[in-house]
């Protein structure tokens, strides 16, 4: 039989196999693999082709250090899983992370951004293999067989095989569905999370740290939206709450942050990370991600330098001047990249002040001799004043 | 995220609903706002201040007219986004060509770069021009070139952009000739 065939007999035997609810559903074992014909498999292999999709899509971060780094710390809070799971890391400025059944975990860079150290990266890593563990997937998938979501949740099989109209866009979209687990099973992951991240010798303060931390940025959002991550899980203050009341339990144990060693992975991305967070334009929310970055006290001319774009880029009353502030105290940094001048120049010349929008530009030219809009800027210092 | 996937496949519908024009390789003008020679026949779509023109489907390549973009205003409608970007007449050529960047990854473009702002005649308009690479949502990767030009406190933009393999090269030329027949 080809792929196709059997791809479509696996997704048939899912829709079809209404029979198999409500038995209970045992822990994954390391090296588990469903039964061939079982509904399990179907979901496998739906997500299989949601994985090679992913993969081909250009989203993931290739970087191999990053990967092995990301990699190292999933092994940390699950030794026993970790050569059954696949870590993505991918190219999207929200703070999210998902768990397929088959293994397969993305990560996205906005998460990677807020994390403030390997603890509380820890925690998330932990939290998405506890869905993995307890199969959530498969407990949620053989639920909706008993209510009315069933063919809204079997669509969105279908669309993730590439049955339906599917294209990339609602493939994503399946995979979320999929990941959209009920708050009781966020509640379980959630424990487990914690429970291996203090298994494994981190600061059990981090994971409410990490979520006091989201309710301050998504408070400070234009929408005062939760985030992905949140739309089903319990309610952040819940979580805080709960997560408290276990760190309180132990807070006997001596647990490490490993900001040092997170900071050394994730810094070389660190600036991209903040200009694809900048082009979503929610300019509180990412007003206070560069507070808790420049908390750190690492790289902080690159903190600067974005809040000054930060400034300029949302443009409101008193924002030019903020924007000067923010950029000089970029440029009297040892880190302060060269586009601060830029930026710089930029802004003077909105200001009305030439002069000192000339001096900008013509340092960034003489700093960065590749920049992209070098033949417009030079145009514009040749021009009369 | 079902409410997520509806609007996916409300815009997929939609999508399908878009009817197209034929293009005449004869002089035509652009929203009363300056001409051009075609060159060749074109299939268009218009909406509102934006008209799309495609030779091989909009996918493979496609040549979008921007034409008196104004304070506030998109690049793009991107249904379900309230924070796409908007165009500021205070904007220096060098924001224009981020505001691009940043409208073409607000509809799902990535890994997009921007390269060799220049001076260039946007017909009797002095105007600016840059060059794009990025990848499509699927991954496949892209090329684009984009000429534009402020009057009258609008901003005129032509953006030609198109698949690496084969057919953004494939009507290259054609649209360098389109560009050097703008009258305005």
């Amino acid at each position: 039989m080809t792929r196709g065939r059997v791809g479509r007999a696996a997704i048939l035997g899912l829709l079809l196999a209404g029979c198999v609810s409500a038995a209970k559903v045992a822990d994954i074992a390391p090296g588990d693999r469903p039964a061939e014909q079982s509904d399990e498999a179907g979901l496998w292999l739906v997500m299989e082709r949601a994985e090679a999709n992913l993969r081909s899509s250009g989203r993931v971060v290739e970087d191999p250090a990053l990967n092995a780094y990301l990699r190292s710390v999933a092994c940390k809070v699950a030794p026993e899983l970790c050569a059954d799971i696949r870590i993505y890391l991918v190219e999207v400025p929200e703070f999210n992370a998902s768990m397929a059944p088959n293994g397969f975990m993305s990560v996205w860079t906005g998460l990677m951004l807020r994390c403030r150290n390997e603890a509380q990266l820890a925690y998330i890593l932990g939290h998405e293999i506890g869905h993995y563990q307890r199969r959530h997937t498969v407990k949620q998938w053989r639920a909706a067989k008993d209510t009315s979501n069933f063919m809204l949740f079997a669509n969105i099989v279908l669309a993730g095989a590439g049955v339906g109209v599917a294209g990339y866009a609602v493939d994503l979209a399946a995979v979320g569905g999929f990941m959209a687990y009920g708050r009781d099973h966020e509640r379980e992951a959630d424990a487990i999370g914690f429970e291996r991240m203090v298994q494994a010798g981190y600061d059990p303060d981090e994971a409410v740290a990490l979520w006091q931390a989201l309710i301050e940025e998504s408070e400070a959002g234009e929408e005062n939206q939760p985030f992905f991550f949140f739309a089903t899980h319990p309610g952040m203050q819940e979580r805080v709450k709960n997560l408290g009341a276990l760190a309180a339990i132990a807070a006997a144990t001596e647990g490490a942050t490993n900001e040092d060693a997170y900071l050394a992975a994730t810094l070389p991305f660190r600036g991209k990370w903040l200009r694809d967070e900048l082009r979503r334009r929610n300019f509180g929310r990412t007003e206070v991600v560069l507070d808790h970055l420049d908390h750190a006290g690492r790289n902080r001319g690159e903190i600067a330098y974005y809040r000054g774009e930060l400034y300029r880029l949302r443009g409101e009353d008193g924002d030019e001047r903020k924007a000067v502030e923010a950029y000089q105290a970029a440029l009297a940094q040892p880190d302060g990249p060269a586009e601060a001048r830029r930026g710089l120049g930029e802004v003077y010349r909105r200001m009305g002040k030439p002069e000192e929008a000339r001096a900008a530009f013509t340092e960034y030219l003489r700093l960065a001799p590749d920049a992209p809009d070098r033949a417009m800027i030079e145009a514009w210092l040749a021009s009369p004043s | 995220m079902f409410r997520c996937l509806s609007l996916v496949m409300a815009i997929l519908l939609l999508a399908g609903c878009t009817s197209y024009a034929e293009v005449a390789p004869t002089r035509i003008t652009i929203k009363d706002a300056y001409s051009i020679d075609p060159q060749i026949a074109w299939s268009r779509t218009q909406d509102g201040k934006r008209e799309t023109w495609t030779v091989d489907g909009p996918l493979l390549e496609q040549l979008g007219f921007i034409t008196g973009l104004e304070e506030g205003d998109t690049l793009y409608r991107v249904l379900g986004e309230k924070h796409a970007p908007t165009y500021r007449p205070t904007m220096s050529e060098s924001e224009i060509m981020e505001f691009v960047v940043d409208s073409l990854i607000s509809t799902g473009a990535h890994s997009v770069t921007a390269a060799n702002l220049r001076p260039a005649p946007f017909g009797a308009w002095p105007g600016f021009r840059f060059d794009l690479s990025f990848q499509y949502p699927s991954g496949l990767d892209g090329l684009g070139t984009v000429l534009g030009a402020r009057r009258d406190g609008g901003l005129h933009l032509i953006l030609y952009t198109g698949a690496r393999l084969h057919y953004f090269d494939k009507h290259k030329g054609t649209v360098e000739a389109l560009f050097a027949s703008i009258r305005t």
